[in-house]
């Protein structure tokens, strides 16, 4: 045949003897070419590099993507992260939209113990990707069995992940696929959430959220950790994350799953969810072939961890544990070996009921049904002041939230109610039809009052508040949940900016939670941060020096997370750039960066913020060659990681641009604060804070280039957006007005602003760097005939 | 899991020349391949070679529902699949080029492909895409024979029934085009 098609040739010998060649080496090639082919389909892109990161290799793959090891390499980091990539042929409008979401998902948590988003992009040929923590860990259930750990242990460990998924569902996000192999404990003990691809958002502002439950072929879950009302396709809410940990927690005490689901078929498998009662895992734990040791471990797991874990297993949601931290504070009470408190409770389950019967039209009645409920169970329940009134209180409230989220974006467009109409809603009823059960009402106020502040409303958060903390006053002078609606109280008033109604609050709240509360008690931490703060931003530097001394103290001997104690040394640090003490805030600017570099995985934005407190610091310090330094690379890491809008990256041009200014080096410093003044002005609105930040470093470029009347424009400007939030006799007030008169003073050959700028620098701690200039001024002005 | 009827129809849809129905093809595929392949992975060693061809065929008797049919519905189900296959392999290789720099086949001398060929990590699939199509003109039997053993993963035997002619043709057939296809992707020409 090929001899054939090649009669023709004149050089027919040498064509035969190449195609007996060919077919000689051919060997498998048209097999390794289709095989090399659908591995390239199916994952094999190894090598390939996206941005800065090369992917290594493959770890894991979903439904939409494939997750990879990729390792970054530059001068600043060499960083192992993991990037999940889109599958190819998968860019449908519905699959982008879910794979945005979980990108939007991951950017929003913040917690040690749930891998980090640091990036994302789209490759060359449109398929979009993000850069995450890299987890490297065992499964959760692999490491405790590896490690043998204790059934204590495994609780402590557990709770933790609790923390984890307890700080999802704070910012309104239902983990969906809670399974060992998305729960992994790292070298250091320490567990990981992972894989929030099927995660839902609970909350409407998020622009593009599309809820998918049905990708082709694939299932958003894992059958095995599926909860009942998953497997019904019924709405799913915070409990169906209560009901995976409750299959997770059986798994780690007894070894088992609690249903028999080896080898069985997806219906049948369905049918066990739905209908099977998990055998007791004390009972359970008999079963193992060697019954000394199944004997001891039955008495530890028999009576309050059985009650616990069937309890988070309920096949109703509305019997389960009302949220995951009143499972945790159950687990918390069993490890102290004091009573937990759940019961269940026949009320819960008929409101479910109702819930079920009107699932599209649940969004408007929500509110309505949660208060009737809180009605009904005050009638039965708190008839009698007991510790169990007090639980079912706390379970309505979690069951307002619960119907809150319930009422989910995909299932409430239909309606125009929104969020804030619902909390308007709630709150007139508890204020008017709750007026005889206090305790419920206290509860379910300090609920709607955080709903409020979430929403950023905070007015109306602080009036909701106060009502809550004058009736957990009404219930005795020192509890913690006096304490907690305290701090919820000043944390709305200072982020409203009313610092000074937020100062009393948050000075009570300290002097409560230290009589409450052990004496080693983060919570005392918190509150003595919180005081300090809010002396801080009242300009009352000499009161909040010593609190925040303390509390970085008890930090440091609690020990833990290092982002925490960050931020309390970091506000510390503020605070004595402020006093003008740099030296010293510059030494503990340099420890907050050497523990953001040490911290595994490396946290680049922790990072930038420290080397900007650092800058900030040296330039004050006049040790401008370290702060250009420190400067160039927190603009750098921030160039790197943020998105060219973000309102960090101002900030970074600024401190640069004000550390080449001291360095004279006016003609590179002015476009570097002139943008960031525009960016923030653009970014943050005209009267913000930073604006202020920015006007004043532009105002002392302009007095060193002698341009004094727009140096005094830049100051006064300053002056009057920081009137608007600080007190009139505040040190950052009276700089900048130290600033306008020296500038005037100049102006003026000292015919002017001499006597304001005396007057000015009376109130500005002395050491500050323009307390120090200020009085050059004023002393050549004085010298000067 | 679609059903196997909409899978058979869209798949002789696209035969009639219909793109739309490609469109809804292509991701049913790739979800079920990329399914096939996590299920392997997580069998295997992490190092063992993935029998992708084997998965192709896999993953079409899924798509197909997992259910027995008929011998002839069922080899005329895999040729079309070999030859959806085909196009997605290939096509995905030349996004994959595309994507990389500049398009354009790269020859290589006989000694370094013959290795290749053994290691069998990279022969170019939209070269090898081109060789078929020149095959197809010459002898569009042969061309047909690879399509359906090597991108369709049917047997000698089955190839031979779709086909209509005798079991030790399709092996003459796939010699000689094997060794037509490997001389073109080398030196000469």
């Amino acid at each position: 045949m090929l001899a054939a098609a090649a009669a023709e040739d004149p050089d027919l010998a040498a064509e035969v003897e190449r195609f007996l060649a060919a077919d000689l080496h051919a060997g498998r090639f048209l097999e390794s070419a289709v095989e090399a082919g659908a591995a390239a389909v199916v994952g094999g892109e190894a090598g390939r590099r996206l941005g800065p990161y090369r992917l290594v290799r493959e770890l894991g793959r979903g439904g939409m993507g494939v997750v990879y090891l990729a390792e970054r390499d530059d001068r600043e980091f060499h960083q192992r992260v993991a990037i999940k990539l889109l599958h190819r042929g998968l860019e449908t409008a519905e699959v982008l939209a879910r794979f945005q979401t979980e990108r939007q998902i991951l950017a929003r948590l913040n917690h040690p113990s749930i891998a980090r988003l640091f990036d994302g992009g789209t490759t060359e040929d449109g398929r979009p990707y993000f850069v995450m923590e890299l987890i490297e860990g065992r499964p959760i259930d692999a490491h405790c069995d590896a490690e043998g750990l204790s059934i204590r242990a495994r609780l402590s460990l557990f709770r933790e992940v609790l923390d984890a998924v307890r700080e999802a569902h704070r910012n309104l996000i239902v983990h969906r696929d809670l399974k060992p192999s998305n729960v992994l404990v790292t070298a250091d003990g320490r567990p990981k959430l992972l894989d929030f691809g099927v995660a839902k958002l609970l909350e409407p502002e998020v622009p593009g959220s599309v809820e998918v439950t049905s990708l082709g072929p694939v299932r958003p879950m894992t059958l095995a950790y599926a909860s009942p009302e998953q497997v019904q396709g019924l709405p799913v809410t915070t409990a169906t994350d209560v009901y995976a940990l409750g299959v997770l927690l059986y798994r780690l005490l007894t070894g088992r799953h609690p249903y028999p689901v080896e080898g069985k078929s997806v219906q049948e498998v369905e049918r066990l969810i739905l209908e099977h009662r998990p055998e007791r895992p004390s009972l359970a734990v008999q079963r193992d072939s060697d019954p000394q040791p199944a004997q001891r471990l039955a008495r530890q797991l028999r009576g309050d961890l059985d009650t616990i874990v069937l309890a988070a297993l309920a096949k109703e949601p509305a019997e389960r544990y009302g949220s995951v931290e009143r499972l945790a504070e159950d687990l918390g009470l069993h490890l102290q070996g004091r009573p937990i408190t759940f019961r269940p409770t026949p009320l819960r389950a008929r409101a479910r009921k109702f819930v079920r019967r009107h699932r599209w039209g649940v969004a408007a009645a929500a509110v309505i049904l949660a208060l009737g409920l809180g009605l009904a169970g005050s009638l039965v329940v708190l008839s009698a002041r007991t510790a169990r009134e007090r639980d079912r209180a706390t379970q309505v409230a979690s069951l307002l939230v619960d119907m809150f989220e319930i009422a989910d974006p995909g299932e409430r467009r239909g309606s125009s109610i929104t969020a804030r109409e619902l909390i308007d809603q709630g709150t007139e009823r508890v204020l008017h039809r709750l007026d005889q059960q206090p305790e419920t009402q206290g509860t379910l106020l300090a609920t709607l009052g955080r709903l409020y502040a979430q929403l950023g409303l905070y007015g109306r958060a602080v009036e909701v508040l106060q009502k809550s903390v004058a009736i957990e006053r009404r219930r005795g002078d020192a509890h913690p949940d006096l304490v907690k609606a305290l701090r919820d109280l000043g944390r709305a008033l200072a982020e409203g900016g009313r610092f000074a109604e937020a100062e009393p609050v948050f000075r009570e709240a300290l002097a409560l939670a230290e009589r409450v509360y052990p004496e080693d008690h983060e919570e005392i931490a918190t509150a003595l941060n919180n005081y300090a703060l809010v002396e801080h931003d009242l300009g009352r530097y000499a009161t909040a020096e010593p609190l925040y001394r303390r509390a970085v103290e008890l930090e440091r001997r609690l020990g833990g997370e290092e982002a925490r104690q960050g931020t309390t040394r970091g506000n510390w640090a503020l605070l004595l750039i402020d006093l003008g003490r740099y030296g010293e805030a510059a030494a503990i600017c340099r420890q907050i960066v050497a523990v953001c570099e040490a911290s595994s995985p490396p946290d680049p934005l922790a990072v930038a913020d420290a080397l900007e407190y650092l800058a900030m610091a040296l330039q004050g310090a006049g040790r401008l060659d370290e702060a250009e330094a420190a400067a160039r690379r927190c603009l750098a890491l921030r160039e790197r990681h943020l998105s060219p809008d973000d309102r960090d990256l101002p900030r970074s041009r600024n401190v640069l641009g004000a550390v080449l200014r001291d360095r004279g080096a006016l003609a590179a410093a002015e476009p570097l604060l002139r943008n960031a003044l525009a960016d923030r002005r653009r970014l943050l609105g005209s009267g913000h804070a930073e604006v202020a930040v920015s006007l004043e470093d532009l105002g002392d470029l302009l007095a060193a280039r002698r341009l004094y009347g727009q140096a005094e424009e830049a100051f006064s400007e300053a002056i009057r957006i920081h009137e608007t939030t600080f007190p009139a006799n505040h040190p950052t007030i009276a700089r900048l007005q130290a600033g306008r008169a020296a500038a005037r003073a100049r102006a003026s050959g000292c015919h002017d602003g001499v006597d304001d700028l005396a007057l000015a620098l009376d109130r500005v701690p002395p050491l500050d760097r323009r307390a120090v200039r200020g009085r050059q001024v004023l002393a050549a002005c004085r010298q000067a005939p | 899991m679609p059903a196997a009827h909409d899978v058979t129809n869209l798949l002789a849809q696209w035969q009639e020349g219909d793109r739309g129905a490609l469109t809804a093809l292509t991701p049913l595929v790739y979800a079920e391949l990329h399914r096939l392949a996590a299920r392997a992975l997580a069998r295997e060693r992490p190092d063992h070679t993935l029998q992708a061809t084997a998965l192709v065929h896999e993953a079409f008797l899924r798509l197909h529902g997992g259910r027995p049919v008929a011998c002839h519905d069922r080899l005329h189900f895999l040729a079309l699949a070999a030859r959806l296959m085909r196009h997605i392999l290939v096509d995905h290789a030349r996004q994959l080029k595309a994507a990389r720099r500049g398009a354009g086949a790269v020859k290589l001398p006989l000694e370094v492909a013959t290795e290749l060929a053994g290691g069998g990590s990279r022969t170019d699939l939209v070269a090898l895409d081109a060789a078929l199509d020149d095959l197809a003109l010459a002898d569009a039997r042969k061309a047909r024979v690879v399509e359906l053993r090597f991108f369709g993963g049917l047997s000698v035997e089955e190839t031979a029934v779709v086909l209509g002619v005798s079991a030790p043709t399709v092996i003459l057939d796939t010699r000689l085009a094997r060794a037509f296809l490997f001389d073109r992707l080398t030196a000469g020409n």
